[in-house]
């Protein structure tokens, strides 16, 4: 096996370091190491994981009874705004960021992203942003009008007593940072994709993960600037007599709808396709096995990208201002995208040799979790289902299911997956394991009967409801369902510290994984890679390690749709 | 010891199956429990069943494949299991069965869009919704009421308060066209029985049609986020027979043209969640009455300011001028003098588009 030398000049580890040293916290302060910068990804989102779990703790408390106990109209509204503002922008799109960061460069044999500088300056716009955003809570009132802001009423502001208004402006100021450290991410993955591929790299050769961050990003690229001017226009409105979206000075209150959601459908995907690229990273491995069908897999997930970005009215049946069926027929078509890809992922399981390491057990859970969120959107493809169910808890169910259900649990498998990446260790089994059962538990109890809740006609976004129809059990359910969701996130805590403080390091590769973030050291040196091992497939480590059984198995191969040549 | 402890995992993975594929059916039979009270929500509620079936049998199968390779493959040995890169005739197979199943789900939904959306030329009723912060005013289109001496009759309306939603009275089996504007922000009509919403557009016109086919009192409320008081925003809406109805618009339109009809305790007003809970007083002619006013709202600046008409021109009593506020929660009596007997106009000076009133004297 021949190795390409990529750093020649790399010093051998173990002698003096070249150049000055700098203090630790200075360093990672001013670093633009795509690693450094991933890992700070991953912490600052998960931070704001954790502040947005809490604000949904606070909604599940109010909500366990019918009528006021624990926060007024205003304070609910701001934590609902703010729970999902803050799970969608500063948490699911900048950890995927995260990864894709740390992993991307790695697995397709980079030194570092395409613009290392542009790098640390999206990361900077993050905590910057999520610091403006709660800013409001110290000027009298954060946004409220939803994660969505509809206008008029976020033109309108919030009313209620000690209520500034200034909250709206401050989430327009952050997400503007937001979509902005987006755009320059996604140039710098696209670009980095493009052009900082190792010889032999070819596309069709890109680990899955990969793929799924380039679509990803050109989705991004395409749709950020689209709402980051609707952004513009909002803050004209507000503030300098605009009047694009205030129907009594002319302009049309819907448009923003169309515009917000031109940008959020796609970003839905945006927040899912890379979680799918990390199942489909855990499930090869821990199976032992090729992903199935490669490449339809890579067309399933461009597919779904394409049409991501013709889709949005869906979210707009009811306001009776849109094509019902262009848009409801698109919709019905994206669920075809996505069962292959169940199908692919099945198979890819399908007469493998499993383990159920904690990283595997969360790319299942994924699995059953995801369909549930895929199955229940169907619903409301169909406009007059969508007529009873839209802006009731039945999309709330179904979001969740998207983006917990999906999203979530695919963090939680790459985070196990790649630890010991991170870090040169791997995280606790027992405690993973406990983690993993507690969340399933928890999740489905606060999830599932939401479905139960949307058909029962209780509308999404209220403080208060009536006691009707038993809608109070079913809160309550819910309620303790997050409770043990919360009480999950202690062992991965525990874990991780403890982790940590281990002394003892595992070995380099202990998945025996089959990419190149696993052909470097754990943690790899600032460089990646002394050198990289010959690229003929998307396992350049399996044609490395299994030469002997590859022969044995050259009539599968034969018919192999990798292109492996 | 490793196998027992893959065993017992397998059995919980088992357990949680059992325990969601319960959950999913309980589904089922909750969305069985609201079949559609309307002709329109007839063909909706058989869509979802059709909806249903597929969606279970779909998440059976592919759970059940998922379950059956998690447990049916687990590791045994390390020999290294075939390395098979894929199949393009299943891929092609697992396309095409897909597309058909939506093929058919849209086709099926495209039908339903049709009779959901049709409008007759000669509904029975129409009724324009206005939707406002945060609460309804319903229109009966036509049914004129003469409110006041000299002015052109009205059409009659009821219009509801976050304390007292507003309680609509509709015939049966009849065509009743909903014509809906908004004043503020976007609401949304919702009445889940009906399967039904749409939302109220400020600065467009939205209508649709629906013939309620059992009697009953209908809960509906406000599906768009809309601010404040966006969970107050309930109303009920009861489906009587035709003589029924008849005889509720004629006793409304009597105790409209008779001055107010709902103040059971003259002389009291209050607000909360800037509504007040009275649309009107009634007070006795040519000599002075007093209003007490209780502002339930914390932190929230009210009054209750009385005037000739809605222009709000001529100040006649209640607070002192727009300056004249109290915070809540706080009560205060008003002294208002003697005025002539007629229709009189009230508004809260902080919020004169949302909190208003009549003042009836006789």
């Amino acid at each position: 096996m021949a190795i390409t030398e990529v750093r020649p000049e790399a010093a051998p580890s173990g002698s003096p370091a070249i150049g000055y040293q700098r203090h630790p916290i200075w360093e990672w302060l001013t670093t633009t190491d795509h690693k450094k910068i991933g890992i700070m990804y991953l912490v600052n989102s998960y931070i704001f994981f954790a502040v947005a779990g809490l604000l949904a703790m606070f909604i599940r408390t109010e909500l366990a009874e019918p009528g006021t106990q624990f926060f007024s109209e205003q304070q609910y509204n701001e934590l609902f705004t703010m729970h999902g503002t803050t799970m969608i922008f500063l948490f699911v799109i900048p950890i995927l960021a995260g990864f894709a960061n740390y992993i991307v460069p790695l697995q397709i044999g980079a030194l570092d992203m395409a613009f290392p500088r542009v790098n640390a300056l999206s990361f900077w716009m993050l905590p910057l942003a999520g610091v403006i955003l709660y800013s409001g809570y110290l000027v009298g009132g954060t946004a409220c009008a939803g994660w969505t802001e509809y206008p008029p009423l976020s033109e309108q502001g919030c009313t209620g007593p000690g209520v500034s208004g200034l909250g709206a402006d401050l989430w327009i100021i952050a997400l503007l940072l937001v979509g902005t450290s987006s755009i320059l991410g996604a140039v710098n993955f696209i670009t980095t994709i493009f052009n900082m591929r190792a010889p032999g790299m070819t596309m069709f050769r890109m680990p899955m993960f990969c793929w799924t961050v380039l679509v990803t990003q050109l989705l991004v690229l395409l749709a950020t600037p689209v709402f980051t001017s609707a952004l513009v226009l909002l803050l004209i409105d507000r503030n300098l007599g605009g009047s694009f979206f205030e129907p009594a000075k002319g302009g049309i209150a819907v448009m923003w709808q169309n515009i917000f959601w031109f940008y959020s459908h796609p970003a839905v995907y945006v927040m899912v396709l890379p979680g799918m690229g990390i199942v489909s990273e855990i499930l090869p491995v821990f199976s032992r096995k090729p992903l199935f069908g490669y490449k339809a897999f890579v067309f399933a997930t461009a597919g779904i990208g394409a049409l991501g970005f013709s889709v949005w009215a869906h979210h707009m049946f009811a306001t009776g201002t849109v094509l019902l069926p262009f848009f409801s027929l698109m919709t019905f078509l994206i669920a075809v995208p996505t069962g292959v890809k169940f199908f692919n992922w099945i198979s890819t399981m399908w007469k493998g040799k499993l383990t159920f390491n904690t990283p595997m057990l969360f790319a299942v859970g994924f699995l059953s979790m995801f369909l549930i969120g895929g199955i229940d959107g169907v619903f409301l493809a169909s406009p007059p289902v969508d007529f009873a169910l839209h802006d009731t808890y039945w999309v709330i169910a179904h979001l969740h299911y998207v983006l917990f259900g999906g999203s979530v649990f695919a963090v939680y498998a790459g985070f196990y997956y790649w630890f010991p990446k991170f870090s040169g260790r791997k995280l606790g089994e027992g405690l993973g394991k406990l983690h993993f059962w507690l969340q399933m538990i928890g999740f489905n109890l606060t999830f599932f009967p939401m479905h139960i809740l949307g058909l029962l006609g209780m509308p999404r976004r209220v403080q208060d409801y009536l006691p009707l129809h038993d809608w109070t059990g079913i809160n309550q359910l819910e309620t303790v369902g997050a409770y043990i969701i919360a009480v999950s996130t202690a062992p991965f805590l525990a874990n991780v510290v403890m982790t940590l403080r281990r002394k003892t390091r595992d070995e380099e590769n202990p998945w025996d994984a089959n990419t190149l973030e696993w052909a470097t050291t754990s943690p790899p040196p600032p460089h990646n890679f002394d050198s990289l091992p010959e690229i003929h497939s998307e396992r350049p480590l399996f044609d490395l390690h299994h030469a002997d059984e590859l022969a044995v198995h050259a009539d599968a191969t034969t018919t192999s749709t990798t292109g492996a040549h | 010891m490793r196998r027992w402890q893959e065993e017992a995992t397998g059995s919980r993975v088992r357990g949680v199956a059992l325990a969601l594929g319960g959950t999913l059916l309980l589904a089922g039979c909750a969305g069985g429990s609201f079949t559609g009270a309307t002709e329109q929500a007839k063909p909706v509620h058989h869509l979802y069943m059709i909806l249903f079936v597929v969606a279970t049998v779909i998440f059976v199968l592919v759970e059940g494949l998922i379950l059956w390779a998690a447990l049916r493959y687990r590791r045994r040995d390390d020999a290294l299991p075939p390395q098979f890169h894929g199949n393009n005739l299943l891929e092609f197979g697992w396309t095409l069965g897909p597309l058909i199943i939506v093929a058919v789900l849209f086709a099926l939904s495209f039908q339903v869009i049709s009779k959901v959306d049709a409008e007759a030329s000669d509904p029975a009723v129409t009724v324009n919704v206005t939707g406002f912060q945060w609460q309804w005013e319903f229109t009966y289109a036509g049914e004129k009421v003469q409110v006041e001496k000299g002015q052109p009759p009205q059409d009659l309306s009821v219009k509801g308060t976050t304390a007292k939603p507003p309680q609509v009275y509709l015939p049966v089996g009849e065509t009743i066209h909903f014509n809906e504007q908004s004043k503020d922000v976007i609401h949304s009509l919702y009445i889940p029985e009906f399967l039904f919403k749409r939302d109220l557009i400020p600065g467009h016109t939205n209508s649709f049609q629906i013939t309620i086919s059992k009697p009953g009192v209908y809960h509906g409320q406000c599906a768009q986020f809309c601010g404040l008081a966006h969970s107050q925003m309930h109303f009920y809406i009861h489906a009587v027979s035709r003589p029924e109805y008849d005889a509720w618009l004629t006793d409304q339109k009597k105790k409209l043209a008779s001055g107010c009809p709902e103040d059971t305790t003259p002389g009291q007003i209050a607000a909360k969640n800037t509504a007040f809970d009275k649309d009107c007083l009634a007070e006795p002619a040519n000599k002075p009455f007093t209003l007490t006013f209780n502002n339930q709202d914390a932190g929230v600046p009210h009054n209750v300011e009385i005037y000739t008409d809605k222009t709000a021109s001529k100040r006649l009593g209640g607070a002192t001028g727009p300056a004249d506020l109290i915070t809540g929660p706080a009560s205060t009596t008003y002294r208002v003098p003697a005025l002539p007997s007629g229709r009189y106009y009230f508004h809260c000076d902080v919020h004169p588009e949302s909190m208003t009133g009549t003042l009836v004297v006789k």
